[in-house]
């Protein structure tokens, strides 16, 4: 097996502790407290039948999607900027700007564009898309990809795409403290804030997820 | 391994000021973009032809910053020079300075990284000294740009750019240098240049009989893609090499960026996190200098005394759009 352990070998003398070792740092819960009955109350007491949106979805939407397709194949198809309009529901008309930076229209909100660009690490086989609403000065709406060979994962061939957003505080309304880039934005009262829609951002990318498996496992298996 | 220090900065700016507030648009429309932050922040700036040649400039501060810190010309080992717009298309200035100021004992450098180039030149200066391969070293910076370009100046889009030059010098001693980060993004390569204006519907090249004068076609798309670049990049380089020296913003002393407009400016600060009093700017008075905004800006803030002994200095730049970034996190001697 392939080690890719490209920094090392480690040492833990080079480990980074910046000054405190981990037993001085306050709030820490590991076995060298805590006994086995002690943490199995607290993972029962931690797990729930169900959950609340918020608790879900508040911070981060995460999805995970198996495709039927060699992860190469799913990497290269998501680092072309261009696919985003096959794959997404509504980003279309995608040009390029110069730079690397992409502009599109957003058919999801009324006379919006959005700005975009595709960071693709092949190494390791991840595909960011930092992109914006309206501007392309702060690409803050930021998508994160990555493709992971399903072999060693789930032991059968193809591909895990892992996709996670996170939620930047210009989602939010009541975060003011922004640019006016931002501020006029969201002031318009012609269509919806993009941070309006964050509470269906798992249901819209699992939509997405499926488009891109869809179109994927169709080529792998005609191509 | 010899430290390189910085010794001094000075600047020489051309005392020929266009005020900015009474210039009027001659024959040309302001249109939208002409309006974009891209295109603001200067009052005033200084020209400098065609009173001073390149090599005029570059030689005064030179002459100037010998004088200033009393160092005999034949001392100097390497004099390295970046010139925005050199005074014949071929050669670089660089033996003209060299020969002016009488540094019969020095060997020259033209080096060019765009607006980076004060940045590169004093990474290279510092690894000549480190090596034992010099000992004392002058760096040069050339802006005489605008001034030469009656057609660009009626544009507003050029009504940020001046003229000026710098010195800097470096010797054996404590070195200065406590970090630096350098990259090259030619992915970006042709976002931003100067080429001859477009003639009768054909755009020539810069060699080619009946080319028109050098410009900078704009469009908005250029813009954009230039703003987004500039904002990424430059915040980027600056917190990597404040992680490469093991500091926090809240360490800096003082943070001087490139000086290209007062969007740019204050974007920079806000996502870099360091914010007045602790930085400096000369955008108002001398515009953007290209490559030598910065060691312009560090002169002046030194001859305001904004720089003390132990202060931490950070330095952040990008060049052509973004084809190239730079920082440095210098501890002043």
């Amino acid at each position: 097996m392939l080690v890719r352990d490209s920094l090392g070998p480690w040492s833990k003398d080079s480990i980074v502790v910046n000054g405190t070792k981990s037993g001085e740092i306050p709030g820490l819960y590991t076995c060298e407290d805590h006994d086995i009955p002690d943490v199995m109350a607290k993972l029962e007491e931690m797990t729930k039948e169900t959950y609340s949106h918020e608790e879900i979805f508040g911070n981060y939407s995460h999805l995970g999607e198996y495709i039927h397709c060699p992860v190469d194949m799913a990497f290269e198809y998501a680092a072309n900027v261009y696919s985003l309009e096959e794959w997404t529901f509504s980003l279309r008309s995608v040009k390029h700007l110069g730079g690397g930076l992409y502009k599109g229209i957003e058919y999801l909100a009324k006379d919006t564009s959005i700005y975009v660009r595709a960071e693709a690490y092949r190494d390791c086989r991840v595909v960011d898309y930092p992109c914006a609403w309206d501007q392309g000065d702060e690409l803050w709406m930021r998508y994160h990809f990555r493709f992971v060979d399903a072999m060693p994962t789930l032991r059968k061939p193809g591909t895990v795409m892992l996709w996670t957003n996170c939620k930047h505080p210009y989602y939010d309304r009541s975060v003011t403290n922004v640019p006016n880039y931002i501020s006029d934005a969201r002031e318009r009262t012609d269509r919806n804030w993009v941070g309006d829609i964050w509470p269906y951002f798992d249901a819209i990318h699992r939509i997405e997820a499926m488009n891109l498996k869809a179109i994927l496992e169709y080529r792998f298996a005609n191509g | 391994m010899p430290g390189a220090q910085i010794v001094d900065v000075v600047s020489f700016m051309p005392e020929r000021v266009v005020d900015n507030t009474k210039l009027a648009l001659d024959g040309e429309d302001e249109n939208e973009l002409d309006k974009n932050a891209f295109f603001k922040g200067v009052k005033e700036r200084r020209f400098a032809s065609p009173e001073y040649q390149s090599s005029d400039l570059g030689s005064k501060a030179l002459k100037l910053l010998l004088e200033r810190t009393g160092t005999k010309p034949e001392v100097l080992d390497l004099i390295l020079c970046s010139c925005m717009f050199s005074d014949y298309f071929w050669p670089g200035i660089g033996p003209a300075i060299q020969y002016r100021v009488g540094a019969s004992k020095a060997t020259i450098l033209n080096l060019d990284t765009g607006c980076s180039s004060y940045l590169s030149m004093l990474n290279t200066a510092r690894a000549f000294i480190e090596s034992g391969i010099y000992k004392t070293i002058a760096i040069v910076t050339v802006t005489n740009f605008i001034s030469r370009l009656p057609e660009f100046q009626k544009s507003k889009k050029s009504w940020v750019l001046g003229d000026g030059a710098s010195a800097t010098l470096l010797v054996e001693g404590k070195s200065s240098f406590v970090a630096s980060y350098e990259r090259s993004h030619g992915e970006h390569y042709g976002l931003f240049v100067f080429q001859p204006d477009i003639v009768d519907g054909q755009g020539l090249n810069y060699w080619e009989r009946g080319c028109g004068p050098i410009t900078v076609n704009f469009s908005p798309d250029m813009v954009t893609a230039i703003r987004s670049n500039a904002l990424e990049l430059v915040p980027d380089a600056v917190s990597k090499c404040l992680f490469k020296a093991g500091l926090s913003t809240d360490d800096v002393s003082l943070l001087i960026t490139h000086q290209p407009n007062a969007f740019f400016i204050k974007e920079w600060r806000s996502r870099i996190g360091i914010g007045e009093p602790r930085v400096h700017d000369t955008l108002e008075c001398y515009g953007n200098l290209f490559q030598g905004s910065i060691p312009v800006t560090l002169a002046d803030a030194i001859e305001k005394n904004k720089v003390q002994a132990g202060d931490l200095l950070t330095l952040g730049t990008f060049s052509n759009g973004g084809d190239f970034v730079s920082s440095m996190v210098l501890r002043w001697a």
